[in-house]
């Protein structure tokens, strides 16, 4: 049987490769572990310091399930920060288009005369379909929010 | 053995809840659970902390590492006053479900 300390380190590195890689969240979990260990070998006077070690550890779970709940916090906190781009980038995009289309529209009478309404046109379709895509972009972000919530 | 979503809806009143008793850290509130519901809540050890750490950032609780009484250290968590308004409303909302659950079934039986 290795020594506690290495089995304990071990461990961390294990947590770490799984995934688990801020330190603060790994020293909280190795101060459970230990606690865990300790609490069990202080119970039983012939209390197997291995033993010990496999129960407190089966007890905090693997590293994937922790990865994943941990990344579930992450990602609500991120959305938080892209919902509000997300939403600042749509108030541009309306914006821009309405700019554009003050200086298109005048521009698009001119083209009117010389017979150039396609160009027009094109011009109005490509300005609409990049506000849809960002206010269906910023939806997407906040609907996205809500079901992590 | 409480169903798992039981488990998890309940994890944030009572943590606040032990929390509004004192400081603690994430192995004695385990503890304190797993004692008071005498082990028919199956709470993951690991799972705390993910729910720890939220309610950190939601700005309910607080946090501090502190040396412990066996030199090693330790993180402590406090209740913050945010945290005791959230857990007032958890406490009404929860009372509220059993007032309605108790009112049912005293009618089943009626």
């Amino acid at each position: 049987m290795p020594d506690l300390e290495e089995t304990i380190s071990h461990w961390r590195r294990r947590m770490a490769a799984g995934g688990l890689r801020d330190p603060e969240v790994l020293d909280e979990l190795e101060s459970h572990l230990r606690d865990a260990i300790e609490q069990r070998l202080n119970s039983r006077r012939d209390a197997d310091p291995g033993k010990a070690f496999a129960e407190a550890a089966l007890g905090i779970g693997p590293a994937t399930e922790l990865r994943h709940e941990f990344r579930k916090l992450k990602l609500i906190q991120h959305m938080k920060l892209e919902t509000h781009k997300f939403l600042r980038a749509i108030l541009v995009a309306i914006a821009l288009f309405f700019v554009g289309l003050g200086l298109i529209l005048p521009a698009a009478a001119k083209w009117r005369e010389l017979g150039a309404l396609d160009g027009y046109m094109i011009h109005f379709l490509i300005g609409a379909a990049m506000c849809v895509g960002s206010v269906a972009w910023g939806m997407r972000g906040v609907l996205e929010y809500r079901k992590v919530q | 053995m409480l169903r798992k979503e039981l488990v998890a809806a309940s994890a944030e009143p009572l943590i606040l809840s032990l929390l509004a008793q004192g400081e603690s850290y994430g192995y004695a509130i385990i503890q304190e659970i797993k004692s008071r519901s005498k082990n028919r809540m199956a709470w993951t050890d690991g799972m705390l902390y993910p729910v720890l750490h939220r309610l950190e950032r939601k700005g309910l609780i607080k946090s501090r590492w502190a040396e412990a009484e066996n030199g090693r250290k330790r993180k402590y968590y406090s209740i913050k006053n945010d945290g005791k308004r959230a857990l007032k409303k958890h406490h009404e909302h929860w009372s509220l479900v059993s007032s309605v659950l108790a009112g049912l079934r005293k009618e089943e039986y009626a």
